[in-house]
């Protein structure tokens, strides 16, 4: 059970100003998505809350602990992040690279054992790439790769995921196949999920709060049904929407 | 096949070690004077046999030892700048410090100074490099990979144009010496003792540290968010990078090729585990110099080839048959 704060964040970057004493609390079983237009700085407010960069006040703190005072091996265990892209310079191959995602739960002079191959296997497994151990990563396509990186989040299994666009480059298959697991994963073990998505309904299907990044330093969150307006979303994206009647769960589209 | 898996690392560590043994003896029966079996036994001292006796112990395994030490530094070293700077291309000499010990070494040449002081001023040219790329690239705050090898390079091509102007400015008969030493020789220098010594350290602490590389190598990002505590990890491989190419130099000059290739070969066939890569980059560049200095200085005897010549050759196509063949972990 753990608690991800941001308390009067402000974060700048450039000249953009992406949140102004901001705060709120992730608790587990929460699912979050981040909204915003392109160069909103969602990127860069993930960053922050996973304590890889600092803000310019206030602080982000997991279970009342500030996470710059955190030793990095500490937050490795409670924080998972998923970025934005990965880049290969050296060939490694698949079941190599989901194994990593087990580096903070083991000693400097410990070997992976078969209980963390077999951690690594389930997780690729769960990502659809069973059969894939011994494929170079460099051979993947886009969507496999970015499933990969998935799995390896998953290997290391954190309380916290902050996931940067992880359907990006995937089939809509994959899309809902994954975005289902992680929401079902969440509520089931109590985990908590922010993530940044650039589709809106799957946003409102997949989330239960909701924070949007207007990039001029105005924000807003809270639960997806009070946040969700079709004039503020037009606002957000600088582009007129309406708002299709959905029984289940509501669906937008651009005019 | 995975290296991660340690059974197989361990046969192909093996397999290595029975490769430097193998690199060491040919390194000490070959030679412009016939040498038996009998003498490689240490103890051996009928008479008769003193002369190829002492020619074994005395000259040449001196100098084996000496070609094993630089390879192993260089390999190790050319690994640790591969992953220091991301990028499959660097070598131990790309951030400048073979350029900072060069100068350092053809200054104590032209000034005329013995074989001792020429090490010394390899070895404080070495250091002032890594010193000064270090707090250029230091400089405020961020530490990128960009800007240390920009800053790296830059530096390198300054030491570049002071080595033209060392040489341009030279006696004839002191050039021939010095163009030795560019290209590496292991001809007249010091026993490798300090040399083996920062060698094993280095290496005994690296393995503490050696599954974080496997991470940083995914980036410095996914690394710290990984639990790896990037910055710091990344100034101890800049120093024991630096360390180990300085010590190199100051034996035998810059022996070219091995810091880059090494490491790749050995990626190739048996992955880029690091708890692997960096024993065996030990292994196989030690026994790469032994065998290419040997060849250097047996080939066209008495005439000596500088031992970086023979290393390229050995070298360019040992790796484009490796990378043609795709072995091991990497076949797609």
């Amino acid at each position: 059970m753990t608690v991800l704060q941001a308390r009067d964040l402000t974060v700048k970057i450039a000249n953009v100003n992406i949140c102004n004493d901001l705060s709120f609390n992730v608790k587990p079983g929460e699912c979050w998505g981040v909204l915003g237009g392109n160069g909103a700085g969602k990127t860069t407010l993930l960053h922050t809350l996973s304590g890889l960069r600092s803000p310019q006040s206030g602080e982000v703190s997991i279970d009342d602990q500030s996470i710059m005072s955190l030793p990095v091996k500490i937050i490795a265990k409670k924080l998972g992040v998923l970025f934005q892209d990965n880049a290969d310079p050296f060939p490694t191959t698949v079941l190599e690279s989901a194994l990593i995602g087990r580096h903070p739960h083991l000693n400097a002079w410990q070997w992976e054992s078969d209980v963390d191959f077999e951690i690594a296997r389930m997780a690729l497994r769960s990502v659809g790439l069973q059969g894939f151990d011994t494929r170079r990563v460099d051979t993947l396509s886009g969507g496999e790769r970015r499933r990969l990186g998935m799995a390896t989040v998953m290997v290391q299994n954190p309380d916290i995921f902050l996931l940067d666009e992880p359907n990006n480059h995937l089939d809509l298959h994959h899309q809902i196949e994954l975005l289902s697991q992680l929401t079902a994963l969440t509520k089931a073990n109590n985990k908590s999920l922010v993530m940044v998505l650039h589709d809106i309904n799957l946003a409102s299907r997949f989330c239960d709060h909701l924070l949007l990044l207007f990039g001029d330093g105005e924000t807003r969150y809270g639960p997806k049904d009070e946040v969700l307006e079709v004039e503020v979303l037009g606002r957000l994206y600088g582009h007129e929407l309406i708002e299709l009647g959905g029984a289940s769960h509501r669906v937008f589209t651009p005019l | 096949m995975l290296a991660t898996q340690s059974k197989t690392i361990h046969i192909y560590i093996s397999a290595l070690i029975v490769l430097a043994c193998l690199s060491l003896v040919f390194a000490l029966l070959m030679g412009s004077a016939d040498v038996q079996w009998r003498s490689l036994w240490p103890f051996s001292t009928s008479d008769a046999d003193a002369m190829s006796h002492s020619i074994v112990w005395q000259l040449r395994l001196p100098r084996a030892l000496r070609g094993f030490v630089v390879g192993a530094l260089l390999s190790v070293a050319g690994v640790y700048m591969q992953v220091l700077l991301r990028n499959p291309l660097a070598d131990p000499y790309i951030l400048g410090v073979s350029g900072g010990a060069a100068v350092g070494a053809l200054l104590a040449i032209l000034l005329g100074f013995a074989s001792v002081v020429v090490s010394f001023g390899a070895t404080t040219g070495a250091l002032l490099s890594m010193l000064l790329v270090f707090g250029l690239a230091h400089g405020r705050g961020s530490w990128s990979s960009t800007r240390l090898l920009l800053t790296g390079v830059v530096v390198a091509a300054g030491w570049g144009a002071m080595i033209s102007l060392l040489l341009a400015l030279s006696p004839d008969t002191m050039v021939r010496g010095m163009l030795f030493w560019l290209m590496g020789d292991l001809g007249h220098s010091a026993p490798p003792w300090w040399s083996g010594v920062i060698l094993v350290i280095v290496l005994c602490v690296s393995f503490y540290f050696a599954r974080s590389l496997n991470v940083l190598a995914y980036g410095e990002k996914q690394a710290q968010s990984l639990g790896v505590s990037v910055t710091k990890l990344r100034v101890l491989l800049y120093v024991f990078g630096s360390l180990l190419t300085a010590a190199a130099v100051t034996l035998a000059g810059s022996v070219g090729f091995v810091g880059l290739v090494v490491p790749h070969m050995l990626r190739i066939v048996g992955g880029g585990d690091h708890r692997w890569l960096l024993p065996a980059a030990a292994l196989l560049g030690g026994s790469l110099v032994v065998v290419a200095d040997t060849l250097a200085r047996t080939l066209l005897a008495p005439q000596q080839l500088p031992v970086g010549v023979v290393t390229a050759f050995i070298g360019v196509p040992l790796f484009l048959y490796l990378l043609y063949r795709g072995s091991g972990t990497f076949r797609s």
